[in-house]
């Protein structure tokens, strides 16, 4: 049932991460107790590979099954957008030391046994699994950790500024150390609560550096560890201009298949093949409850497409075995409709939390001084906000699904701030919109019946929209209608992505059309929330050169948008309760100002249309469906399985 | 030889050449229809208001996908024209759109009826409509519905507007690039010629769509889909002008080496004079019948980009436009009535080309 | 005609140089890098990446260089036959293009093949039997097949193949052919898929040539000579085929060179649509992608073909028509 899309979750210290994490039974390790694929018995006899008991940990990671234990074998086709879509590869994977489990609501170990914080949080100890092993049958010891430390996230010429969960306050990195052969010790100057959700991301998505690197295999591209002179000959026979270019490419998985991974699955082939192909990982620590060593899936196959509705057809033909990534909502009536062939099934996850389509108004339009100052008074942007009907853009864009909210989490997080701040003016009050902007001084109108501005011209908004998931240019045509009915003329643009970027980096968007998730995670990667990220959202660029120049240049924020600056700074360093009430609070203010104008969230929008064979079990039915979860790896795709 | 015939041969012999030409055309019945239906759809790009049913940018979510209502002409005998109404809810499965007709209950659909105010050429307001409901808070979707419940009837109008001023236009901009360059490129000839003709190279090498990615950027950016739209015309002109322009060379270079050409240049007629005056009105029939071939390439390169997302782009729209918009599988699957703007591609192409055989025929004096 | 010839190809060189710097200022055109476009490729699938990590990136690339700079690094790594990195795909251009262009020919070259296969046969036969029922048919045939853009019929044609026969016809292979190494079976799935694409790439064409072949015939067919030896009773299809074919041909034959890169780049939309591993959707991509010296190298060897395209054409029609005369 589409419509039930509340789960009831019952979350735990999410933010803060359990001090400790309970490590890996090792109740199955008795000799005999592990079983393995057919095919990788059949290498083992052949002397090709160790037994079992040798690639395993002594505690392996024992991963809970969804429907049933289930069966070896079978490839899973899927499909993928080639190369700059590696983010399907990562997403599928999920190779991490911890990840978050399917509700999203936990982080748990993977790779990593576990890891212990001091009571105070600023120091934190990563235990890895002993005997653990990466795809080509070398040890993973603390050493690989310590190489991307001392090597690459400590060179300069790898990482020129620091990713900013591994900084300290004053700049520096964090100190990290070898506790032992199998435990690293991270120590920060200040509490660093959200240690593990930082972690459970640290996947080497986005042509980043994970945090732990099969050092045996690349020292040999680092000139630290070997002559300059032959790395540099390398990189000029593989067309590299310099050595950096050549470890960047050597390490990504999906650019090099001689890369030694930890995920279930490790690349065979390249993303810029016609089929991106994954096999089997024989070292991977993970078994089932049953003792039988995961991934059950022998391959997984991921075919080009150079277009996505060629895609959408190949789904709907029944051509891949479980896909979400690509699949449009807009068709679900005829995925549903196919359902009955019996070929698959369709699953929805809908987005975890935030809302699918909001409209950012830029907060330091410059271009405009008249139209800027209006764009930044709030009772401009809640009238905007009341205008809308929410309910038209349900039907037509989101196929009824869904509810009329503002971006914030979802009822069943911790964040959430209630109800009442999640609805807070998504009513369609065409009404009341025309009493505040009568208000604001916006009384005369042309003969149009535009509003028109202090200085005579109409106020004029343009949305600037790019057509990302499809459906993005009816909400704005949509809004823009709405707008117009309330005396605000509305140009709508759509835009080729790269160009709507390249404006929004200027500050010459005036509002944009994207959807507002990573709700969930005010505090870790790019939350669209802090405007000192937000090289995606439009909200306010020169708040974010304020925050980059320490106030030399760009727009000071207004109070209540520091406040939630403060009040990210804050939460990373506070325990799990304290984390909780900030976070509301930031959610009231974000409600309340109105920054970003909700419309239609909780969803199956965004790659939350999954498509699986009839044969193509243990997927869950709901599912946290976010980026930092990694969704679909979240699900723990090693369990999937073909039954017979 | 009876008198008729030698007062025909007399009519023949004054007649001017734009007679004779006009006179063999005539003959030619499939041209003669196609041009009929042409100058029907350029009535509807002077005046899209009038044949549209509804605006076409009205929205309404409780009316998606509505499938194409057809006109009964005639109830209980009289005519008094109507179409039934139809009642539509969302299958609680697959999230469809379902619609049911009722034949009982009837709209009545009148020709020359009142409904949304619009202005002619932005001279003169009116509400009158080639065809709209009797009671106008009623609707009508004579071509179906599309996904914001807009009509798709109206909306073709409006993209047939837009999509042959793109032909008309950017065809009637290339014919002067390319008599102008190509004429001088030929009459000139040497060095001149030479810079032309890999000008001309280079053009045709480029594909169109870098072009268009770069322009798309170039452009203003407070520029309204409709300015885009010209700019976009323009440059289709600036890439279309290189085929006419080696064709018109080549003609010059046989021409200029005619007598009448050296008389004009003896006379001390301005090169210009001699290219615009003297050698173009020799195959200025020849040009037409051409550039009548090259409207429908237009259309097709205007509907191509727009279809990539690279030209005219919503709220504008034009039939590449509508296209696009169709262009998913929900509509093949679900709602093959929005592929109608493809029909219509088709029949404006297909009748231009029409036109312009039979234009050619008849401009090739040798032809009997 | 060989002082000609050596002519054209003297200035080649010149004009490649010129070519590749309106390449470059094209491609550089749009506003944005490779490193925009790829922020709003990772935003647009939901991921996020930070504003250093950006600028890192970008130094790395060295998109950070003024344009001039990067225009002459590029000329000089062309030089030395160095087509550069893709951007996107982190492997030498080189590779990519020389990976597609195998498969890109064949279609190009069956749907040439058809092309021609269907386009003259029926323009002699509407040329020998005028206003025939078949030739009204032919005739309808052709200039609906002008008309209809080629994008439009292939989605239409992959959806019917799905909705009626249930195949998915997107695509040059069978799933398990994609990566399979050559072998009958492989051509055989090749065969299978390639003449959908081939025929809605070569249906314009076809309609086109078709066209040109019977008015160019009808023309021959009238001439006295022909006349001369129907008189002398020769057999019509022997008369036919032995003069006035041949003649008509001439024209035709002389545009070839037009094809070449016309062999590229007819294919863009409906390779992209029908999923084809080919060029045209690599430099679509690699345009939208702003993976600029990708889309720069391709371009480049486009402009290439079309230069050779161009001569071949003109010498052709020279050697073919001694009535034309080669300008010096």
């Amino acid at each position: 049932m589409v419509r039930d899309v509340k789960r009831r979750v019952a979350l735990i210290g999410l933010a803060a991460g359990a001090g400790v994490l309970a490590t890996g039974s090792s109740v199955l390790a008795q000799a005999g107790r592990y079983k393995e694929a057919a095919s990788v018995t059949e290498l083992v006899r052949a002397g090709k590979l160790p037994a079992i008991e040798a690639r395993l940990p002594e505690n392996p990671l024992v991963v809970p099954v969804v429907e049933r234990v289930g069966e070896y074998g079978g490839i899973w086709r899927r499909a993928f957008l080639g190369p700059a879509d590696s983010n399907n590869y990562i997403r599928v994977v999920y190779d991490s030391l911890f990840r978050f489990s399917p509700d999203g609501a936990k982080i748990e170990p993977k790779i990593a046994a576990g890891a212990e914080s001091s009571a105070d949080y600023k120091v934190w100890t990563i235990n890895l699994r002993k005997g653990s092993r990466w795809s080509d049958g070398a040890p993973f010891t603390a050493d690989d950790i310590l190489f991307w430390y001392t090597d690459v996230l400590l060179n300069k010429e790898l990482t020129p500024t620091l990713p900013g969960w591994i900084r300290n306050a004053d700049g520096s990195a964090a100190k990290v150390e070898k506790a032992s052969e199998t435990a690293v010790r991270f120590t920060y100057l200040a509490p660093a609560t959200l240690f593990l959700t930082a972690v459970a991301n640290q996947d080497g998505a986005d042509r980043t550096f994970a945090m732990f690197l099969p050092a045996h295999y690349l020292k040999k591209f680092h000139p630290a560890h070997a002559a300059k002179a032959d790395i540099d000959k390398v990189a000029a026979a593989a067309g590299f201009k310099t050595w950096t270019e050549l470890f960047a490419n050597r390490n990504a998985p999906p650019e090099n298949p001689e890369r030694p991974t930890m995920a279930a699955w490790a690349p065979i082939s390249r993303a810029s093949d016609p089929i991106f192909t994954l096999r089997r990982n024989p070292y991977y620590v993970g078994v089932d409850t049953a003792g039988n060593q995961l991934p059950y899936i022998d391959e997984v196959r991921f075919t080009f497409f150079a277009d996505v509705q060629a895609l959408n057809l190949a789904a709907i033909a029944g051509n891949f075995d479980m896909q979400e990534r690509h699949i449009n909502m807009t068709n679900y009536p005829v995925l549903k409709d196919q359902e009955k062939t019996g070929k698959y099934r369709i699953i929805t996850w809908p987005t975890f939390g935030g809302a699918d389509a909001v409209i950012a108004i830029n907060q330091t339009y410059a271009a405009d001084p008249v139209m800027g100052k209006v764009m930044a008074t709030k009772d401009f942007r809640v009238a905007l906000s009341f205008a809308i009907n929410r309910d038209q853009i349900k039907e037509s864009v989101f196929l009824g699904l869904g509810e009329a909210r503002q971006g914030v989490p979802a009822p069943w997080h911790p964040y959430f701030p209630g109800a009442e701040w999640a609805q807070k003016y998504t009513e369609f009050k065409r009404d009341e919109a025309n009493k505040l902007l009568d208000g604001i001084g916006l009384t005369k109108k042309d003969a149009q019946g535009f509003r028109l501005l202090s200085n005579g011209k109409p106020a004029t908004i343009e949305i600037s929209v790019v057509p990302a998931f499809g459906a993005w240019p009816d909400v704005a045509l949509l809004v823009g209608k709405d707008w117009e009915a309330v005396g605000i003329k509305t140009i709508v643009q759509i835009r080729e992505r790269a160009l709507h970027f390249k404006m929004g980096e200027n500050n010459e968007l005036m509002a944009e059309v994207w959807n507002e998730d990573t709700s969930a995670f005010p505090y870790t990667g790019n939350a669209k929330v802090d405007p000192r990220n937000a090289p995606i959202l439009t909200m306010g660029p020169l708040w974010r050169r304020w925050y980059a120049t320490s106030g030399k240049d760009g727009v000071e924020p207004p109070p209540e948008m520091k406040r939630i600056v403060e009040i990210v700074d804050k939460a990373r360093t506070v325990g799990p309760e304290e984390q909780i009430k900030l976070s509301q609070e930031l959610y009231r203010n974000w409600a309340d100002n109105v920054y970003e104008i909700g419309t239609i969230g909780l969803t199956p929008m965004v790659q939350g249309v999954v498509v699986a064979a009839a044969k193509f079990r243990n997927v869950p039915t709901t599912l946290g469906n976010d980026w930092p979860l990694r969704s679909p790896g979240n699900a723990r795709t090693e369990q999937f399985f073909f039954s017979k | 030889m009876s008198g008729t015939s030698s007062a025909a041969e007399d009519r023949v012999a004054i007649a001017s050449n734009w007679r004779l030409v006009w006179w063999r055309f005539r003959r030619h019945r499939l041209a003669m229809i196609s041009a009929g239906l042409l100058i029907f759809m350029y009535m509807i790009v002077l005046a899209p208001d009038f044949f549209s049913v509804q605006d076409p940018e009205r929205t309404d979510a409780r009316q998606a996908f509505i499938p194409v209502q057809m006109i009964h002409f005639f109830d209980d005998g009289s005519l008094s024209p109507w179409v039934p109404t139809i009642t539509g809810k969302r299958h609680p499965v697959t999230l469809r759109m379902e619609w049911v007709a009722d034949p009982a209950r009837k709209v009545g659909v009148r020709f020359f009826a009142r409904g949304y105010s619009y202005r002619v050429l932005g001279v003169f307001e009116t509400n009158v409509h080639l065809i709209a409901p009797a009671d106008p808070t009623q609707r009508i979707f004579l071509l179906g519905s599309d996904r914001l419940g807009r009509d798709q009837w109206s909306r073709i109008m409006h993209g047939t507007q837009t999509s042959m001023t793109v032909g008309l236009v950017a065809v009637a901009l290339s014919v002067i690039l390319g008599v102008v360059l190509g004429g001088l490129s030929g009459y000139v000839g040497g060095k001149t010629d030479q810079v032309i003709q890999r000008i001309i190279e280079l053009l045709q090498s480029v594909p169109t769509i870098p072009i268009w990615l770069a322009l798309s950027a170039a452009l203003p950016r407070d520029w309204t889909p409709i300015q885009v739209f010209f700019a976009i015309t323009v440059i289709l002109s600036l890439v279309g002008w290189t085929t006419l322009g080696r064709e018109v060379r080549g003609r010059f270079l046989a021409l200029r080496e005619e007598d009448f050409v050296l008389a004009a240049r003896l006379a001390g007629c301005s090169r210009m004079r001699i290219i615009l005056r003297h050698m173009v009105p020799t195959f200025a029939s020849h040009i037409i019948a051409t550039s009548s071939l090259a409207i429908p390439v237009m259309i097709i390169n205007e509907t191509s980009l727009s279809f990539l997302g690279l030209g005219i782009r919503p709220p504008a729209i034009s039939w590449g436009v509508l296209l696009q918009e169709a262009q998913n599988i929900q509509t093949l699957a679900l709602a093959p009535w929005l592929l109608t703007p493809g029909l219509v591609v088709i029949v404006a192409v297909l009748a231009f080309n029409l036109v312009g055989d039979g234009l050619r025929d008849a401009a090739d004096p040798y032809s009997n | 005609m060989t002082r000609y010839i050596a002519q054209r190809l003297l200035i080649l060189p010149l004009l490649m140089v010129i070519y590749s710097f309106v390449i470059f200022l094209i491609i550089q055109a749009p506003p944005g890098d490779f490193l925009t476009a790829y922020v709003a490729t990772l935003a647009s699938s939901g991921s996020s990446i930070s504003a250093d990590q950006i600028a890192a990136l970008r130094h790395q690339y060295g998109l950070d260089q003024p344009f001039l700079v990067q225009y002459f690094l590029w000329m000089q790594n062309l030089l030395h036959g160095d087509f550069g990195l893709s951007l996107e795909y982190q492997r030498p251009n080189a590779d990519l293009i020389s990976e597609q262009l195998g498969l890109t020919l064949a279609l190009a070259l069956f749907s040439f093949v058809l092309t021609w296969a269907i386009a003259v046969p029926a323009g002699i036969y509407s040329a020998t039997h005028p206003r025939s029922l078949i030739d009204h048919v032919l005739t309808v045939i052709n200039y609906v097949g002008v008309a209809t853009p080629n994008f439009m019929l292939a989605l239409i044609l992959m959806w019917l193949a799905f909705a009626y026969f249930d195949i998915n016809v997107s695509g040059l292979f069978s799933p398990e052919f994609v990566d399979a190494p050559w072998s009958f079976a492989r051509v055989g799935d090749l065969l299978f898929h390639i003449w959908l694409p081939g025929l809605v790439l070569g249906i314009a064409g076809t309609a086109r040539l078709s066209r040109i072949m019977r008015a160019n015939l009808l023309d021959e067919l009238n001439k006295p000579y022909v006349v001369t030896a129907r008189a002398k009773g020769m057999r019509e299809w022997r008369l036919v085929l032995r003069y006035p074919v041949r003649l008509a041909f001439n024209p035709l034959v002389s545009t070839i060179g037009w094809y070449l890169p016309a062999l590229f780049s007819g294919s863009l939309i409906v390779a992209t649509v029908m999923n084809l591993p080919n060029i045209g959707p690599l430099l679509l991509r690699a345009l939208i992608n702003q993976d600029m010296y990708l889309a720069g190298g391709i371009l480049l060897i486009y402009s290439f073909l079309t230069i050779v395209g161009t001569l071949l054409s003109d010498v052709l029609l020279a050697l073919l028509d001694p009535r034309i005369r080669v300008e010096s």
